[in-house]
């Protein structure tokens, strides 16, 4: 069944859990990680303050209210030929009168429970002796009894088009939400939208309001389906005449309100089966697919609301300054710590800084790149050319589970490595980065290795070969990183790395990114 | 439950580096003031009694804090503070005695070693860590001695360090202390991290010393070593928040009262730097989560320990994202394979090596599916009483009312 509006729309959703495969424009795939379970549903909310709360929430209360007469008032509008909606017997009894004296037919389709959730993705069975309602059909008769057969029959399609869904967002909807079984279409509108390369796991999209579907779970919306896109014209139409006919149905308030709330910036992100919706003013957590990474969307507003609060990242209003741990007086006291626990002195000058400061900024786009490459599984890391182990020391501070290995030229700094990872001491050699066989050992993988490509340039071709074969058959992934000299002499690290035979892949950043090792050199003769 | 009442809300008179609250200090969300009736309807309405938190809620003037104190008496029986120390003075120890008042000093150690609660120069820093440690002395001195709450990190808890850290633990128990809360340290940014942060193996090395410790503390108890041991025998009922599945929506543990008389939560997961309102409905999700997401992916599937651990706090989780387990992880697993193999020499069976963890992992799933949590006790009561979901309460004690990490008062 269809999703259809917050207040009323609720649907049976599958379980089974396949890949899912979203294309962009492009066509480039833009597979979303999935894991096999699906939590129960849920919806949850959290004001950021009492005086947002008292200002929007009876707000949000009657835009549901215009919203559910709008939705079947669009049918004698002529904008649709069938609207779903759910009301108790009771409820019936008052608007099935309605109705009637509008001409238009009521039938139900089926009995549910009560979910108590503002949106629910997943119908709640009817209980004996509990309360329950209906879901009705609303409409002229003929339709009505057209929408009746599509729903016995299962025909999504009919259904949607009886119900005023565009095309393609009906195709949409069978192809995700039916085929590949997802609990939660918002990353694949949000890859149609702006587009997404296989490693993608943050968008950015914008849209006009009647398409912004991401308020769904607080009962705000513009159109009562799920769009394709987060910019679709046709829903953007849809919207358009939707709101029209609330207006004229006596709910500019409303409207405006509704319009207004839809062009507030908002984030939604999902991780492990449960989604985040972050907007200016309250922030909602939710069931969506169960995935082994974070997914974030993020849709840029065109207005604030003055209840909207500061915070310190999208969507809220970020300061300027952080006020405390930018202040001078709390940054002495990160100083006091650095002098009162020294590092020993080699600490940064091994690895040629002049400072404990200076190698912690040189570093810190590597060790950012390098949790982002690993995401939460930690494992074996190994730095080729690791000095005395100061980068893999970070890496393993801000990703957990990682087990460091380091091969240097230096043997100082790897006895300087071995203190510094005391537990992990045997897994420090001291060599060439080309030769250490200690380190590549059959059966041992790496999840990441950290490689300046300015090695390979600096070997012989032979040698660089039987690197790269050696990082294709024993490494997971590869991120290439460089600072200073080496970046100003390519003028980038693309460049850098195309120059060693290497290609980077996915948003790489100035300083560190991912390349792709497929063992061969660069004139494609494997070794 | 504790019932955190916050006047001045985040508001400090000193920078402590690794402050959870530090990001709504960052994002300057600190209230301006306060309104005394609108705060006293609101803990009517949590039901107090309460605790007078912060931020350093000594910086509510005398006459206030002796109005709450005074109102908190007669209302509930019992007061309580949670502070940093530096300001308290004779007319507050005076009120203490007089209104009850149940008092928690944070302080990370002796001299140096508390420098990380950092107050804008180090000459000022080492004056108020004085003024800590005699406000402690004068407590013990007078018949009240506070309970502590102690962060371990580079600054108090390296090898080199930890030596001076016991015989202060030891002084402490000498002078009747009674009761420390070891925290580990919850990492706020990258620069703090890389400041303060013990690797696993000293995190480790530190909790294993105190662990150890306790053996020749006859009066003195660091209570994770106790939560961990009872969590592992299934005696569960009065152990701390960070062990029983804390919804950052709710927070179970600690009901917050702002300034304005608004409901907030325990503030460890406020990433963003806002105080969001209490949420109307608890929900477990994280844990479900947990449970079945692979341990390489942030989750907690097939970890033998999860019933105890749940993940730990959602305040130190991965990446600052509570959907994550806790990034101490390998710390906590460590921890508690050693007092599991102290168990088993001891002739125990802990509850994780047991045949009755899966019943109870099956139990704590459909709990929280209906939206319900317990602690392992519980949990095993309502096993054996039918599975009444109507019959669960959302946290009363005969369930196990759970004391909040950040207050060792009021908990019993």
């Amino acid at each position: 069944m269809a999703d259809t509006l917050a207040s009323s729309g609720e649907q049976a959703a599958p379980t089974t859990q396949p890949q899912s495969e979203t294309a962009d424009p492009g066509g480039r795939p833009a597979p979303m990680e999935r894991l096999d379970f699906t939590l129960p549903d849920f919806t949850r909310l959290a004001w950021v303050s009492d005086g947002a709360e008292r200002v929007w929430r009876p707000r949000l209360e009657r835009i549901a209210t215009a919203w559910a007469e709008t939705e079947w008032r669009a049918v004698l509008a002529g904008v649709r030929s069938c609207a779903v909606t759910m009301a108790s017997p009771e409820e019936f009894l008052t608007m099935g009168a309605t109705w009637a004296e509008e001409g238009l037919n009521a039938l139900p389709v089926e009995m549910m429970g009560i979910s108590g959730q503002p949106y629910s993705a997943t119908g709640v069975p009817a209980e004996a002796g509990q309360p329950f309602v209906f879901r009705f059909v609303v409409g002229r008769p003929p339709d009505v009894a057209a929408f009746k057969t599509a729903w016995d029959d299962g025909d999504q399609e009919a259904i949607g088009d009886l119900l005023g869904y565009p095309p393609c967002c009906r195709e949409f909807f069978r192809r995700v939400w039916v085929d590949e079984a997802m609990v939660d279409t918002t990353w694949p509108m949000a890859v149609a939208t702006g587009g997404a390369g296989p490693e993608t796991t943050t968008t950015e999209a914008t849209g006009p309001p009647e398409a912004n579907i991401l308020w769904r779970w607080m009962g705000v919306r513009a159109v009562p389906h799920l769009p394709c896109r987060l910019d679709c014209a046709a829903t953007v139409e849809l919207g358009t005449r939707l709101v029209e006919v609330g207006r004229r149905a006596g709910f500019a308030q409303e409207m405006d309100w509704l319009t207004e709330i839809l062009s507030w910036s908002v984030e939604w992100s999902a991780l492990h089966g449960i989604a985040q919706v972050k907007t200016p003013v309250l922030k909602v957590s939710t069931r969506t697919d169960a995935t082994t990474r974070r997914y974030v969307v993020r849709r840029q507003g065109s207005a604030h609301p003055s209840e909207g609060i500061r915070g310190l990242g999208f969507p809220y209003e970020v300061p300027v300054r952080l006020r405390l741990t930018e202040s001078r007086g709390f940054r002495r006291g990160l100083e006091n710590a650095v002098r009162l626990h020294p590092r020993p002195s080699w600490y940064a000058t091994d690895n040629g800084f002049s400072s404990v400061g200076a190698m912690h900024d040189a570093h810190r786009p590597v060790v950012e790149a390098g949790v982002r490459a690993l995401g939460q599984g930690g494992g074996n890391v190994i730095d080729l050319g690791c000095g005395n182990g100061a980068l893999l020391e970070r890496l393993g501070a801000a990703a957990p589970g990682v087990v460091p290995f380091g091969v240097d030229v230096d043997p100082q700094r790897i006895e300087h490595a071995r203190q510094l990872h005391a537990a992990h001491a045997d897994n420090f050699v001291s060599g060439d980065l080309f030769d250490g066989d200690q380190l590549w050992v059959e059966g041992r993988r790496f999840a990441l290795a950290l490689l300046m490509p300015g090695r390979l340039l600096e070997s012989d071709e032979r040698r660089a070969v039987t690197l790269r074969k050696r990082l294709h058959q024993y490494c997971d992934r590869v991120l290439v990183y460089a600072y200073g000299d080496w970046l100003t002499r390519t003028g980038d690290l693309a460049s850098l790395a195309r120059e060693a035979g290497l290609t980077v892949v996915g948003p790489g950043g100035q300083q560190a990114a991912l390349v792709v090792i497929d063992g061969s050199t660069p004139g494609g003769t494997d070794g | 439950m504790t019932v955190e009442l916050r006047p001045t809300g985040v508001a400090c008179n000193i920078q402590c580096q690794y402050c959870y609250q530090n990001p709504i200090r960052d994002a300057d969300n600190v209230p301006r003031s306060y309104d005394m009736e609108a705060m006293k309807a609101a803990v009517e309405r949590e039901g107090g009694p309460f605790t007078v938190f912060g931020g350093e809620p000594l910086l509510v003037p005398e006459e206030d804090l002796e109005s709450l104190w005074a109102w908190g008496l007669e209302r509930f029986g019992s007061n309580g503070i949670q502070t940093n120390g530096v300001l308290i003075n004779d007319n507050h120890v005076r009120m203490f005695r007089q209104y009850k008042v149940q008092v928690g000093i944070s302080i990370d150690g002796p001299g140096e070693l508390n420098d990380v609660r950092w107050a804008g120069s180090l000459e000022r820093t080492r004056e108020n860590t004085v003024k800590t440690e005699a406000a402690i002395e004068r407590l013990c001195r007078e018949g009240m001695p506070p309970s502590l709450i102690v962060t371990l990190h580079r600054g108090n808890a390296t090898a080199d360090k930890l030596a001076v850290l016991h015989d202060w633990f030891r002084r402490l128990a000498a002078m009747g202390i009674t009761s420390a809360r070891l925290h580990d340290l919850e990492v706020e940014g990258d620069d703090v991290g890389s400041a303060y942060a013990l690797s696993t193996g000293e995190n480790m090395a530190a909790f294993s010393s105190f662990a150890a410790m306790e053996a020749e503390l006859s009066t003195l108890r660091f209570d994770v070593f106790d939560d961990m041991r009872k969590l592992l025998s299934g005696n569960d009922d009065s152990s701390t928040c960070t062990w029983n599945a804390c919804d950052p929506y709710t927070t179970r543990a600690v009901r917050g009262v702002e300034g304005t008389g608004q409901s907030s939560n325990c503030g460890r997961t406020n990433k963003d730097g806002i105080d969001f309102v209490k949420a109307p409905v608890e929900g477990f999700e994280r844990y479900l989560a947990l449970y079945h997401t692979p341990q390489e992916h942030g989750g907690c599937k097939d970890c033998r320990f999860f019933i105890m651990c749940k993940g730990q706090c959602p305040g130190t989780a991965i990446d600052g994202d509570w959907r994550n387990r806790s990034r101490d992880c390998e710390l906590w697993k460590g921890m508690f394979r050693h007092l599991e193999d102290k168990m088993l020499d001891d002739g125990e069976q802990p509850l994780s090596t047991s045949p009755e963890r899966r019943q109870i992992e099956g139990a704590f799933l459909d709990l929280w599916s209906a939206g319900q949590s317990l602690t392992i006790a519980g949990t095993r009561r309502w096993m054996s009483e039918g599975r009444d979901l109507a019959a669960v309460s959302g946290g009363g004690t005969s369930h196990g009312d759970i004391p909040h990490g950040d207050s060792d008062l009021g908990d019993g």
